[in-house]
């Protein structure tokens, strides 16, 4: 019923936790003779053994820079919540489940008390249940009167879920139902499914244009919402996230009207602030399940730092090639292995060689497989039920089997680049490890400042999350977008005090509703109210994820066949005439950009240069929100800036070598931004003692970006980054990091909250950094932030994390210190 | 209401997207903020209050060449024929209820408003004959719709009969999602529903070019229309008359009283679908040969599939 791996009563200590365990193949009667001998060598190496031979391998072993082992832990279970109806005790009792964990136990008396619950625990821990049985209780409490929403952010979830529920509701002998609405459902069958099903599985696009705007046609649903269930509310963040809340208050502004108040079941992965987070998102103080009572086997964790090839230039070896090296020593019959890379075609590249390579390893070809986005449902299901019943020992995948889908537990997992979060880390980790078997999860780190801060200080991994997750709902984009979607469900009534009630604390509410009365024409205010008016759907032209309909398109001239999409800003430099375009290895040259039409037609091309592009990134400040200082050395702001981004110019610059073999001139309009900054503004005396020209100044902004993604959860391509060594706004140096999304996605104020440990970050990549004049993995290759680079930047931070932080006291944001 | 040069609005006017083109509109002028529509009383009730204008038709009121009496005539088992819908059988066609709506244009959702719902019947007159009834429900504003509805849906559940021309499609289901948006009761469950779109098609759509309410009173009832405002003009009409022009207004209470009336003329002429001339002895309009052809496949007994 679970879609993670049903728990185990401790009282049976011998039950494999793993559903397929008794179909598991141990014999190799296939195998030829080499294989046999291998296969036999390796099939009796436990994981305890493997880190072992790891530890002491003579070539990888020095590689490892840290080992770390969280000891077996047996699981806390307790008595079934007396309030839980019998029938569902008994339910899960014959699906072995006889006492439930601690955490799950908590859940399940949180929600029958009325409460709204957030459940942490890590993947594998009977999430699932904890929401269940409170939903199969109220069904049972109604005789089938009460109703469910449960919201997944993948369809393939949402469809495995009703799956479990109905089989779960036909065990008890119900005639109830759930089913999945999404874009998949026929409408001849919808109707019958809106009248007849207790609880309906959704996604948040579906729910966005397909329901809440037919409300009236799902009216019994809404008057007999009991509960609105979420998974993996983690993921719910940035614009996509800010816009999901929105979603959220437009439901309960809904069920209210027709006179519900369901309860909030998250379910989520660990969160730097799992209580503000799940504030932001649905408006409401929840109750938190975090402490993890699922038991599970030793585990063990490593980072991997590929070794130095060019201690000058910093260069490593590359993180797939040494996946390759450890996949020698790691994989074999004995036990499961998951490989995660970054990249689509990487799944390929690792797996044809595995396969290859399968016979030294005691496999088949067959037990090792690829898995990704873009394979056939068929063939993927395949995979996943070789990985359950132990019949597939390696598998490369993308983030594709991060979340959710059932693979049962395996032994190994090998993480070829962090995945960019903590969150998709543990997802990656939680693949691995069964009741009391050990397993192992190494992390190989790229030539990238995260990775490399990671490889030296791996207890960032196991420490409490420290990404901050950017959900504002109260983005006045974001918030203008939801009121009107949410305007047209129902209208807006005006209080006594002129505020709005039901849409978030934002005071911005009524002057966004006039003025969408008043300039868009779409709504018309009578009598204290605002009524949708217009003839059109608002929600067909909200996109959850901000503005990507501005996303340029590439396309192979030949075949017309697309090949990337990159956004509006990013278009500028990727896809100029005469830009070398690069797709996972291959090099296409961009022959005719169509600005207008949002459209570059690329043909495949040999190459051995790539290109550069120069752009010019003028940031102007229009109005300042935020401030705090450290008097006379350093201040930092938050507030709106226009951003005007003009590419002049491209290199082309020669693989490898570096060397610049031509250049050319770009002739694109400029695009123009506006969105919400952070500012670090520097003292001119300050400056000139730590002799800051503008190269260093550009590195260190470069370093701060791309070590961002430790504190906040984003991408570094999210920021953008000016850094102006004379700001017009500030008449002194100034380092802006800004949304790179019109009107802003809210990580300037997190940006503003977490710039001390961004700053700590970069300072110890630099330092640790065994390059001497600066490469990737720090602040930049030496040519780019000049020979002193390097050192200008490392003397420019030590300066900056050294002593106090600002404070607010003496500054104004409307007066900058002069 | 925050002045149109605050900060919030300089800002969104930069950071939103530029409103759509808005649907056509006449620009405001003194002379277009005419009155409204003559004869709306407004009609109360406990949900609130609304407009509405009532007219009446004498039962010899000609609607292209037929009589609205001519209705008399039509014979509920033609009916039941050509709709394929047994439950008409005994129902007598001039007792139904005549019903029609004008929108603010969309197809559907939560947003959808029916500004004018013409409800249409034949009532005792003084003179001992009968009469015909047109209602027209008007909103005012968004405000006045649960009102509206209120005497719709108590209007609707009185009647033994229900007849729309793709109404079993469109204005059954916008009413009834504005019924379940308001919690009110839906009258059209199991309420007997002569939609005369199907029919008309089936009768006579290989002949016709398209199978349109217009398409079909032209050629069946040879009704003409005069200075008609196009129904699909109707959604910025309403929203004109929201802004403070009602100019266009009353063109659309004429072009929805047609409406209503050609159904009536469409119950008459489909009502002797069999007989095949009117009561009169006239030969009905319409392409003889199709509907023949037509009549015959209905009368055949249904085939499996
Ligand atoms: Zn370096």
């Amino acid at each position: 019923m679970s879609r993670d791996p049903a728990p185990v009563p401790p009282t049976d200590p011998l039950t494999p936790l793993h559903s397929g365990g008794a179909l598991r193949r141990d014999d190799d009667k296939s195998a030829d003779a080499t294989q046999g001998g291998a296969r036999r060598a390796r099939a009796s190496s436990s994981v305890e053994e493997l880190v072992e031979r790891l530890r002491s391998d003579a070539a990888l072993g020095r590689n490892f820079s840290r080992w770390r082992v969280a000891p077996q832990r047996a699981p806390q279970a307790v008595d079934w919540p007396a309030a839980l109806d019998p029938r569902i005790v008994e339910l899960y009792r014959r699906r072995g489940v006889e006492r439930p964990y601690a955490h799950q136990a908590r859940a399940i008396e949180h929600a029958l008390a009325g409460r709204d619950v957030l459940v942490t625990t890590p993947t594998a821990s009977g999430k699932t249940l904890c929401y269940t049985a409170p939903v199969l209780q109220s069904l049972l409490a109604s005789r089938g009167q009460a109703r469910a929403l449960w919201m997944f952010p993948t369809k393939a979830l949402s469809q495995d879920q009703s799956s479990n529920l109905n089989r779960a509701i036909s065990d008890l002998g119900e005639p109830w139902h759930s089913f999945t609405y999404d874009g998949d459902t026929s409408p001849s069958i919808r109707r019958t499914l809106r009248e007849r099903g207790q609880v309906v599985l959704t996604n948040p696009w579906m729910l966005h244009t397909g329901i809440l705007p037919h409300h009236p046609k799902w009216a019994d649903l809404f008057r007999r919402l009991e509960y609105v269930v979420i998974d993996e509310v983690h993921t719910l963040c940035g614009v996509f996230g800010s816009n999901v809340a929105g979603v959220l208050r437009r439901l309960m502004r809904i069920a209210a009207h027709y006179g519900a108040r369901p309860r909030f079941l998250l379910s989520s992965a660990t969160l730097h602030d799992p209580l503000g987070h799940a504030r932001a998102l649905v408006g409401r103080e929840v109750e938190l399940v975090d402490q993890d009572g699922s038991g599970s086997g030793a585990r063990h964790f490593a980072v991997y730092n590929p070794p130095l090839l060019d201690d000058v230039a910093g260069l490593r070896a590359n993180a797939l090639e040494e996946a390759r090296r450890l996949a020698q020593q790691i994989c074999g019959p004995a036990h499961q292995t998951i490989f995660f890379v970054n990249r689509r075609t990487a799944v390929e590249v690792l797996t044809r060689y595995l396969k290859e390579a399968a016979g030294e390893l005691g496999l088949r070809p067959e037990e090792v497989r690829g898995y990704r986005g873009g394979y056939l449902p068929d063939l993927r299901r395949e995979i996943e039920q070789g990985l359950r019943r132990g019949e597939v020992k390696v598998v490369v995948s993308t983030n594709a089997l991060e979340l959710g889908i059932d693979i049962g537990a395996l032994d190994v997992a090998v993480l070829v680049g962090y995945p960019g979060n903590q969150a998709s880390f543990w997802q990656r980790a939680g693949r691995v490890g069964r009741r009391a078997r050990a397993s192992l999860t190494v992390l190989i780190a790229r030539s990238d400042p995260v990775d490399q801060y990671l490889a030296a200080h791996p207890e960032y991994l196991f420490a409490a999350p420290r990404e901050r997750t950017a959900l504002d709902p109260d983005n006045l984009v974001t918030l203008s977008e939801q009121l009107k979607c949410a305007a047209f469900e129902l209208p807006f009534r005006e209080e006594d005090d002129g505020s709005v009630r039901g849409f978030g604390p934002s005071s911005n509410v009524p002057g966004i509703l006039d003025y969408l009365a008043e300039e868009s024409q779409l709504l018309q205010k009578r009598e204290r109210t605002w009524f949708w008016i217009a003839d059109a759907y608002p929600a067909h032209h909200v996109s959850l994820a901000g503005n990507e309909p501005d996303n340029v398109l590439v396309l192979d001239s030949e075949t017309d066949k697309a090949i990337g999409e990159i956004d509006r800003e990013g278009s500028l430099t990727a896809v100029h005439e005469g830009a070398i375009y690069q797709v996972e290895g291959r090099t296409w040259k961009i022959e005719r950009f169509d600005y207008a039409n949002r459209r570059a037609y690329a043909r495949e091309v040999d190459t051995d240069y790539y290109t550069e592009a120069e752009t010019d990134t003028d940031l102007r400040v229009l109005r300042l929100e935020q401030a705090a200082q450290r008097a006379g050395d350093y201040a930092i702001f938050r507030g709106e800036v226009h951003v005007t981004t003009q590419a002049t110019l491209f290199k082309k610059v020669r693989f490898y070598t570096r060397e610049s073999v031509g250049a050319g001139q770009i002739h694109l309009p400029a695009e123009e931004i506006d969105t919400e900054a952070f500012a670090l503004v520097l003292e001119e005396d300050v400056a000139a003692r730590l002799e800051l020209d503008g190269a260093t100044w550009h590195g260190l902004g470069m370093l701060v970006r791309r070590v961002a993604p430790l504190y906040l959860r984003c991408q570094p391509q999210d920021l953008g980054l000016s850094c102006q060594i004379r700001s017009a706004h500030f008449s002194r140096p100034a380092l802006f990091l800004y949304d790179r999304m019109h009107g802003g996605a809210g990580l300037s104020p997190v940006v503003f909250r977490a710039h001390r440990e961004l700053l700590g970050a970069a300072l110890e990549v630099a330092r640790a950094c065994p390059c001497r004049d600066g490469c990737p993995a720090c602040v930049g290759p030496a040519d780019e932030v000049g020979p002193l680079g390097k050192a200008g930047a490392l003397r420019v931070l030590e300066h900056l994390v050294d002593g106090p932080g600002p404070t607010s006291a003496g500054i104004d944001v409307f007066d900058p210190p002069s | 209401m925050s002045a149109p040069s605050d900060p919030l609005r300089e800002r969104l006017r930069r950071i939103l997207p530029s409103p759509a083109a808005p649907v056509e509109r006449t620009a405001a002028s003194a002379s277009l903020a005419a009155a409204l529509p003559s004869a709306l009383v407004e009609e109360c009730n406990a949900a609130g209050s609304f407009l509405a204008r009532t007219t009446r038709f004498g039962a010899t009121h000609r609607h292209g060449e037929l009589e609205l009496a001519s209705i008399e005539h039509a014979r509920a088992a033609d009916l039941a024929l050509v709709a394929r819908d047994p439950a008409l059988q005994g129902l007598a066609p001039r007792d139904g209820l005549f019903l029609d709506i004008e929108t603010n244009g969309l197809q559907g959702g939560a947003g959808g408003i029916a500004f004018l719902v013409a409800l249409g019947a034949f009532v005792p007159a003084p003179a001992g004959e009968r009469a015909f009834e047109l209602w027209q429900g008007f909103l005012r504003g968004p405000a006045d719709e649960r009102a509206l509805l209120v005497e719709v849906e108590r209007r609707v559940r009185a009647a033994p009969l229900v007849v729309t021309f793709f109404g079993k499609s469109f204005d059954r289901h916008r009413l009834e999602d504005k019924l379940r948006f308001h919690s009110l009761p839906t009258p059209f469950s199991d309420k007997p529903h002569l939609d005369l779109y199907w029919p008309c098609r089936r009768l006579y759509g290989a002949a016709l070019p398209n199978g349109r309410l217009a398409t079909m009173e032209r050629a069946l009832l040879g009704f003409e229309r005069q200075d008609d405002l196009p129904g699909s003009l109707a959604p910025a009409a309403w929203l004109d008359f929201l802004a403070g022009r009602a100019h266009r207004l009353e063109q659309v209470f004429a072009h929805n009283r047609d409406d209503l009336l050609s159904l009536v003329g469409l119950v008459a002429h489909l009502g002797r679908a069999e007989a095949g001339e009117l009561a009169d002895g006239r030969p009905l309009a319409g392409n003889a040969e199709t509907r023949l052809q037509a009549l015959d496949k209905l009368r055949a007994p249904r085939r499996r599939r």
